[in-house]
């Protein structure tokens, strides 16, 4: 085989560059979608545990869209379906400033808000309904009862699976790329088509998607560790 | 001060508190007996409102807890209630167990509240406790942590629910030991129990419950004689 | 929308097939399914390593799946299309480049869950195996490979549903399986992108939601084989 692997060619000036650019938009799309979702996701919970039903069924068919719904196509929607319901100048305006971006985090933050949701959802229902009895027999009000003990044990609860999604919202990122965005992988692809150092392009991405994968996994089970709720 | 009148439950079709009259005087410790599914435990969770009723009024010193207009909340704050199961609280370590009510009902701060608490948990004899967590100690620790818990506001009422059902048969003695001696500093206590020997040397009176119906009440002395009611007869063998 | 579903609506469901290459739709479940098939074998054996004795099968195991979690799998995806040509030195279908994706980054998901299954029988089991003078092969095969795997039924058919979002990367590099052909329908059609991909989302969503109802009403069903299990034990 001719080729002949050299990492230099990748990782100096322009090349080196625009990776620099991929990992802090990726890192960008990864911490604000978390951040949305997670706000989003809290807000969907407390909506659902209301017994109304109109509000509960529209947050029930909100996170079956997003459960059942390729993330890619998600993006898509957003990308594509939104350009014609905004006015043209709108539009301009938003494709001047990179829009690209805008629409990858609203997508990948609703579609967190609806699973980090549900984790939310299952940590309340692990609890054992004596808690609550419990809680209400001190003469907590219902909102005391939520707030001092309820919801400390349900995010204990929670916090595994929601440190899931957050590995796989960071990977989730990728599928930006679909839409134009920049992030790592896009670039990992540009470099590739630029230079045809496949091996060295998609390498250096490759490995800096695992070496943050790492430190979330690493992250994640310290917390888990520290936070897991022990119930005998 | 506490006076059930006419009291009746009913889950759907099926009743299970039957017209229900009885008094409780200030400092009294009743012990409810009988058989499963008598309704023992549905009338001691009435108390506190953990049960609503259908007919009847109970009142707390004249007043009609059940009432609409009464703040369930406040009525609790006066009642302390025990679980079978404890109910500790997992994600708190012992003494924020004990302390949760002051910081919650009575707005303490830690600071102000530590002190109460810890004192609460010396007066159970678990002083050295206060900073393991639920899970980590044992069923006989986690009940009497649980009554701390439920005297920690001072309440007027003590309401038990089988406490020392859950327990090994080892650690059932601590925890009687603890009810003996809080029943003799003259807090007003409902018992929910199996425990006989508890039964006859602690309580003033005894409640026997069959099939809701409150239908024998009686003084140990009597309720353990050969001149007792006939059913209380055939629980009083098929329990030993 | 029932206009582009007139025009587009078989292309949608089998691409250009009968004149050109079988896509859309029908591609997409093709991919899936062969992907689950193919991946299957490989996550029991993951899973038995895993769970096994063997230290290095072990430490093989857990290798692979960590590093295979730790990446997204379009980065898999650009590396079986664009790079494995190069090393075997001749051309491969993007097709078989795309299934070959999944089913590397799928064994080490459903690894994990046959793993946990296996993990989830009671001691007893494999014990009472021990105790009848059962070896190991009989002892896997014939006693905890079909409790284990029975038990995580639901969990195989939801990574089914899995498998069917994931193979939408394919319109990445130009598989024409569902989205690949819907974007081609969007690039012709430009002014209606609300109703293109509102169609294509409700494809997937009719699937893949009628595949988690099939899940979790499998889950009730085996929970409560399960119980029934649990129940004759406690009465012996």
């Amino acid at each position: 085989m001719g080729y002949q692997l050299d990492f230099g060619k990748v990782l100096q000036g322009e090349y080196l560059e625009l990776i620099l650019q991929g990992v802090q938009t990726t890192m960008v799309l990864f911490v604000l979608s978390w951040i949305f979702g997670l706000v989003l996701a809290i807000v969907l919970t407390v909506v659902r545990a209301i017994e109304f039903r109109p509000t509960q069924l529209l947050v029930a068919a909100f996170v079956e869209y997003h459960r059942n719904v390729p993330v890619l196509i998600q993006l898509f929607v957003w990308y594509f379906g939104l350009a014609v319901v905004l006015p043209d100048v709108v539009n301009d305006y938003l494709n001047d400033i990179g829009a690209e971006i805008g629409y990858a985090i609203v997508a990948l933050a609703l579609n967190k808000a609806a699973y980090m949701s549900e984790d939310f959802r299952s940590g309340m229902r692990s609890i054992h309904p004596a808690q609550m009895e419990a809680a209400r027999s001190i003469g907590l009000t219902y909102l005391g009862a939520m707030r001092w003990v309820i919801l400390p044990q349900a995010w204990r609860l929670a916090l595994p699976a929601l440190l899931g999604q957050t590995l796989i919202l960071f990977k989730g990122t990728s599928l930006a790329a679909g839409i134009g965005v920049a992030e790592l992988s896009y670039q990992a692809r540009y470099i590739e088509e630029q230079s045809f150092r496949i091996f060295e392009a998609y390498g250096i991405a490759t490995a800096i998607y695992m070496l943050i994968s790492f430190a979330i996994m690493w992250l994640s089970s310290a917390l888990s560790k520290r936070f897991r709720l022990r119930v005998k | 001060m506490i006076e059930f009148d006419g009291v009746s439950k009913w889950y759907g079709a099926v009743r299970v508190l039957r017209n229900i009259s009885a008094k409780v005087e200030k400092g009294e410790t009743i012990v409810l007996c009988g058989p499963s599914g008598s309704g023992k435990s549905t009338l001691a969770r009435t108390v506190n409102r953990l049960e609503p009723i259908q007919e009847g009024t109970i009142k707390i010193d004249g007043t009609d807890i059940h009432a609409k207009s009464m703040n369930v909340n406040a009525l609790r704050t006066g009642i302390g209630f025990v679980f079978q199961q404890f109910n500790l609280f997992p994600h708190l370590s012992v003494v924020d167990n004990v302390m949760l009510p002051l910081q919650r009902i009575r707005q303490q701060s830690r600071k102000e509240a530590l002190p109460t608490a810890l004192l609460m948990l010396e007066r159970v004899g678990l002083a050295d406790k206060a900073n393991a967590l639920p899970a980590d100690i044992s069923g006989g620790q986690s009940q009497r942590v649980a009554i701390a818990r439920s005297l920690i506001l001072k309440p007027q009422v003590l309401i038990l629910d089988e406490p020392t059902s859950a327990l090994d048969p080892e650690m059932v003695g601590e925890v009687l030991k603890l009810l003996r001696e809080l029943s003799s500093e003259g807090i007003t206590m409902m018992c929910v129990t199996h425990e006989m020997g508890f039964a006859r040397e602690v309580s003033d009176r005894i409640w026997f419950l069959r099939n809701g119906e409150l239908t024998f009440e009686a003084k140990p002395d009597l309720f353990f004689s050969s001149n007792t009611h006939p059913d209380v007869r055939g629980f009083l063998s098929s329990i030993h | 929308m029932l206009e582009i579903l007139r025009e587009y609506g078989l292309m949608l469901l089998v691409g250009e097939y009968p004149h050109g290459k079988l896509g859309g739709l029908a591609l997409t479940l093709i991919i899936s399914i062969a992907s689950l098939v193919i991946t299957f074998p490989c996550a029991v054996m993951i899973a038995l390593a895993r769970t096994g004795q063997s230290r290095p099968f072990k430490a093989v195991a857990s290798g692979f799946v960590h590093c295979v979690r730790a990446v997204p799998l379009l980065m898999l995806i650009f590396w079986a299309y664009f790079a494995l040509p190069i090393v075997i030195g001749f051309p491969i279908d993007a097709t078989y480049t795309l299934i070959l994706a999944i089913v590397i980054y799928q064994a080490a998901y459903l690894g994990e869950i046959i793993a946990a299954g296996i993990e989830g029988l009671s001691k007893g089991q494999m014990e009472a195996a021990k105790a009848l003078g059962l070896g190991y092969i009989p002892t896997t095969f014939r006693v905890i490979l079909p409790q284990a795997l029975f038990n995580v039924i639901p969990g195989i058919v939801n990574q089914l549903t899995t498998i069917i979002k994931e193979s939408s990367l394919g319109s990445i590099i130009a598989v024409s399986e569902l989205s690949y052909v819907m974007l081609q329908v969007n690039s012709n059609e430009v002014t209606k992108p609300l109703q293109i991909f509102g169609i294509l989302a409700a494809t997937y969503f009719i699937l893949c939601f009628a595949l988690s109802q099939a899940t979790s009403w499998l889950e009730r069903g085996i929970a409560s084989k399960r119980t029934g299990r649990v129940v004759v034990e406690a009465v012996a």
